[in-house]
């Protein structure tokens, strides 16, 4: 750390040390330099007078060439010990006598030197003519230390060490003391101006300690703070204001975008980022017509223009998105001036419109629409405002009244209700209107009409809705003329009251005939088999009481009245038993077809006696059917199966099940006789017979009865066969394929 | 033929039928204490001692009833139910002999308590087989409680619904 950097508290001091120090060292310079230069003078002097007192008792020795006497001289000497070495040299030059005595001859110069002294190598030389008797006799040397003089020194200079030292030391005290009133003010003020810088801190302030310059410039420091403190408020609500506004223009959806009045973008908020796609770095120093829409080229410039001449212009236009998206804008754009009133720059304020405008053409198209359903609809259709003015009339509302739309639009309601009715249908408005319902069938309860310009009352139908617009109550009423659908339901109604006589006296009717029917059959049973019972009994007793008496053509005649009694009772048990299953409920229960068909077969016992009879029987489902009908089925299958194979020596008769015409049927199979397909479709009919009856015995009517019940079971019955080629008949019945299957995987499981 | 004697009452309206059940029944000598009627009135006022029957009393009840269903003015089984509803006549067997193979007419019959129910055969073998069997079972065979045991009271007719 240089000087220059030093605190000023160090630097006051050094300045106070070095300045006593330099005037202590001055001093004892100057005082050691005077002493010695006076001390050494007096070195000379002492030794020039020795050396005269010596050269004078030398002097008689020289001349006599006296050695002793001259080396009893030097010898006293010996009381200054500073005298290091003396010579005596004859007038020629030559060394005499030495001293001290025993000191080589190298010792001391071979010749003398001019007289006078000099400072020879730390050692005091004087050279001292010695004249006797006016005569020079020769020369004396003298050397003499200057030791005293270097322990003079030594002992000064210490001395001025030791004062220096001293000197210092208080001048530190001293000055440290007094340099603390000086630099104190200056250290609080540099401690302030520090903690200034550093916490930014402006309402800080010095403190004046004195009214000296220090004092002078603290207070000149504390103003400059105080304007430095005003200032930066000044600045800070600015600063305020400006974020506030920043933010707000921030926070805007509308893209606010600043340019200068080239049209290069300055500012570019959150909005216009969002709008436009560009992040404000991508557009900042850009210019604006990169959004601008390529099918308006020079709108920008116009736009421009208008702002630099001061005109604020309100604008809808297209923009280009980044990426080539359309958006509909609407744009304000103002100039913005200096504080001269100079035009500096240009804002935009641009608002999507985009969604605005479609749901402008949406609610346009809506409109439209609307309207185009309104004028063709089939209803009538009537708007009227709060005060039963009609505000819309269509054209089937035209129709309706016999009123055009120009003469309706205006008018009171009231003329199209019949006056009956208009204080009803005022009542019935209002409380519509109370409730919070907004759509509601009129004439519900009671018939409601209208009236047609000529006069004329027709039924309707009508519905009201009603919703606000714009504060004020529109209620809509949509009308169905009736007359004509009155008229139908009328005529329907009379036509079902016609049908439902109708039918009640055919079903009367009806009934009578069953119960006819009934009383037929009940009679048949009865009374048409008394009188058989009578012819056969009497017969009888004619045949046993007169035996005699009878010819035997007499008793032919009788046999063959007997046997026909017994052929009608046959038919008209058939035909009751047919009548019966015809009018007989099904009591169906799952019944297993092999139970039925032994009993069948044990009650052809009889028949088939003496025979010779062979029988392939497979196993059959049980099935859900009525048993007894059921039974009557196998029944006269079997038996007819036994009765048409008589001529066969062995009857062959099979009974299975097969897969047929992809249903499932029952068949009975024989060998017998069979007969003509050409008389197939006869075969199920009642007393059709294909054999006469000497050949087969038989009714016609029980194979009617079996193709009645096979019906009543939900399946069909028919027959292959051939002349002498035997007959099959087949059957099926509901639930018999379903039957067959789980039969099949019965038996495969 | 005293009344009091009755052991048959035949109910029935065709004179043949009559005819050949009378034959019948003569043919194995039954015939002796036969009484006909010849419609369901004629047989109440015969059972209930009324009309041309009050001198009858309730103390000579038949042996049994042979009973045809098919009866003009009141039907065979009105009459039936007329006797079967009354304490008095109860005990008296009613056969019910008819042409009819009607099913509900059995049923019928049963319901309201017949003791037998017979179809008459056509064949006139048959016919005589049945009768004769019918005579001596219900007339020999069959044995009935005393006439005196029967309640005597007339309490009122009070029908009670059968099975």
């Amino acid at each position: 750390m240089g000087f220059q950097d030093q605190s000023i508290k160090r630097k006051t001091m050094a300045v106070i040390m070095l300045t006593s120090v330099a005037v202590l060292l001055l001093t004892a310079v100057a005082f050691t330099t005077y002493d010695l230069a006076t001390y050494r003078q007096n070195l000379v002097r002492n030794l020039s007078a020795t050396a005269a007192i010596v050269a004078d008792h030398s002097g008689p020795a020289l001349s006599l060439r006296d050695k002793k006497d001259a080396r009893a001289t030097l010898a006293s000497l010996r009381a200054d010990p500073r005298i290091l070495a003396a010579a005596l040299y004859d007038s020629q030059g030559k060394l005499f006598i030495g001293y001290p005595a025993q000191a080589p001859v190298s010792t001391f110069p071979r010749t003398p030197g001019k007289s006078g002294y000099r400072f020879e190598g730390g050692r005091l030389v004087l050279f001292e003519p010695v004249v006797e008797g006016g005569q020079r006799q020769g020369m004396l040397y003298l050397k003499s230390d200057l030791h005293t003089l270097y322990a003079r020194l030594r002992f000064y200079g210490g001395i001025a060490l030791l004062v220096l030292f001293g000197s210092a030391l208080v001048a530190l005290a001293i000055s440290n003391t007094l340099q603390e009133r000086v630099t104190r003010p200056i250290l609080a003020l540099a401690e302030v101006a520090k903690a200034v810088s550093e916490r930014g801190d402006y309402s800080i302030r010095a403190q004046k300690v004195s009214s000296d310059e220090t004092g002078l410039l603290t207070e000149a420091f504390n103003a400059m703070l105080a304007r430095i403190e005003e200032q930066t408020e000044t600045l800070r609500k600015d600063e305020e204001i400006r974020s506030f506004l920043a933010a707000i223009v921030e926070s805007s959806e509308d893209a606010i975008v600043g340019k200068d009045l080239e049209g290069k973008v300055i500012s570019w908020n959150a909005g216009a980022e969002q709008m436009f796609g560009y992040a404000a770095a991508e557009m900042v120093g850009q210019s604006i017509t990169r959004v601008q829409s390529p099918d308006r080229p020079g709108e920008e410039a116009q736009i421009l223009e208008e702002a630099k001449r001061g005109r604020t212009r309100h604008y809808e236009t297209v923009r280009i998105r980044k990426g080539g998206q359309r958006i509909e804008v609407s744009l304000i754009v103002f100039p913005i001036r200096d504080a001269r009133g100079d035009i500096i720059g240009i804002s935009s304020t641009a608002r999507d419109i985009t969604e605005g405008k479609r749901a402008e053409r949406l609610i346009q198209e809506s409109r439209a629409r609307f309207s185009g359903i309104i004028a063709s609809a089939m209803d009538a259709i009537i708007s009227v405002d709060e005060g039963q003015r009609i505000t819309i009339f269509n054209e089937a509302a035209e129709k309706m009244f016999g009123c055009s739309a120009g003469e309706a639009l205006g008018q009171s309601l009231d003329r199209f209700i019949p006056e009956q009715l208009r204080q009803a249908h005022r009542r019935h408005v209002a409380e519509f209107g109370r409730t919070g319902a907004t759509t509601r069938t009129m004439g519900n309860l009671l018939p409601i009409s209208g009236l047609r310009v000529n006069g004329e009352e027709f039924p309707i139908e009508a519905s009201i809705s009603h919703i606000e617009i714009g504060g004020e109550r529109v209620y809509t009423v949509i009308l169905r003329d009736i007359t004509e659908r009155k008229r139908a339901e009328d005529q329907i109604r009379r036509l079902n009251a016609e049908l439902e006589q109708r039918v009640a006296e055919r079903t009367a009717e009806l009934t009578a005939a069953n119960k006819e029917l009934e009383s037929f059959t009940y009679s048949v049973a009865h009374d048409l088999r008394a009188p058989l019972r009578h012819i056969d009994a009497f017969s009888n007793l004619l045949q046993e009481d007169f035996e005699a008496a009878l010819p035997q053509e007499a008793k032919h005649y009788l046999a063959n009245i007997r046997n026909s009694t017994g052929k009608m009772s046959l038919l008209v048990d058939d035909l009751l038993n047919l009548a019966r299953v015809g009018r007989q409920e099904l009591r169906r229960q799952s019944t297993p077809l092999d139970r039925l068909l032994d009993e069948v077969l044990a009650d052809l016992g009889q028949e088939t006696a003496g025979r010779k009879m062979e029988w392939h029987i497979e196993a059959l489902p049980a099935v859900e059917c009525d048993p007894g009908l059921m039974k009557q089925v196998f029944a006269n299958l079997l038996s007819n199966a036994v009765k048409y194979t008589r001529p066969r020596p062995v009857a062959v008769i099979e009974v299975g099940c097969r897969r047929m015409n992809g249903d499932t049927a029952v068949f009975v199979r024989d060998n017998g006789v069979g007969f003509n397909m050409k008389y197939a479709d006869k075969l199920f009919g009642v007393f059709q017979r294909f054999h006469r009856a000497e050949e087969f015995e038989g009714t016609g009517v029980g194979l009617a009865t079996v193709d009645r019940i096979v019906r009543k079971h939900g399946g069909h019955i028919w027959a292959e066969a051939g002349v002498d080629k035997g007959a099959t008949f087949y059957f099926t019945v509901a639930g018999l394929e379903q039957a067959a299957k789980e039969e099949q995987q019965h038996i495969s499981a | 033929m005293n009344d009091k004697e009755v052991e048959l009452l035949l109910v029935e309206d065709d004179p043949n039928d009559v005819e050949l059940a009378l034959i019948a029944l003569r043919r194995h000598k039954l015939a002796n204490k036969i009484h006909v009627v010849r419609d369901g009135e004629e047989a109440l006022d015969f059972l209930f001692c009324r009309g041309s029957y009050a001198q009858r009393t309730f103390n000579g009840p038949p042996k049994v009833i042979l009973l045809d269903l098919k009866l003009p003015k009141v039907s065979g089984l009105e009459v039936l139910k007329a006797i079967k509803d009354d304490p008095r006549t109860r005990p008296v067997p009613v056969v019910v002999m008819t042409s009819s193979r009607e099913q509900r007419d059995m049923v019928e019959g049963y319901r309201l308590g017949v003791n037998s129910y017979i179809q008459k055969p056509i064949d006139f073998d048959q016919f005589q087989a049945i009768i004769r069997e019918l005579g001596y079972y219900w007339l020999v065979v069959n044995q009935c409680p005393p006439p005196e045991s029967f309640p005597a009271a007339l309490p009122p007719l009070q029908h009670k619904p059968g099975p």
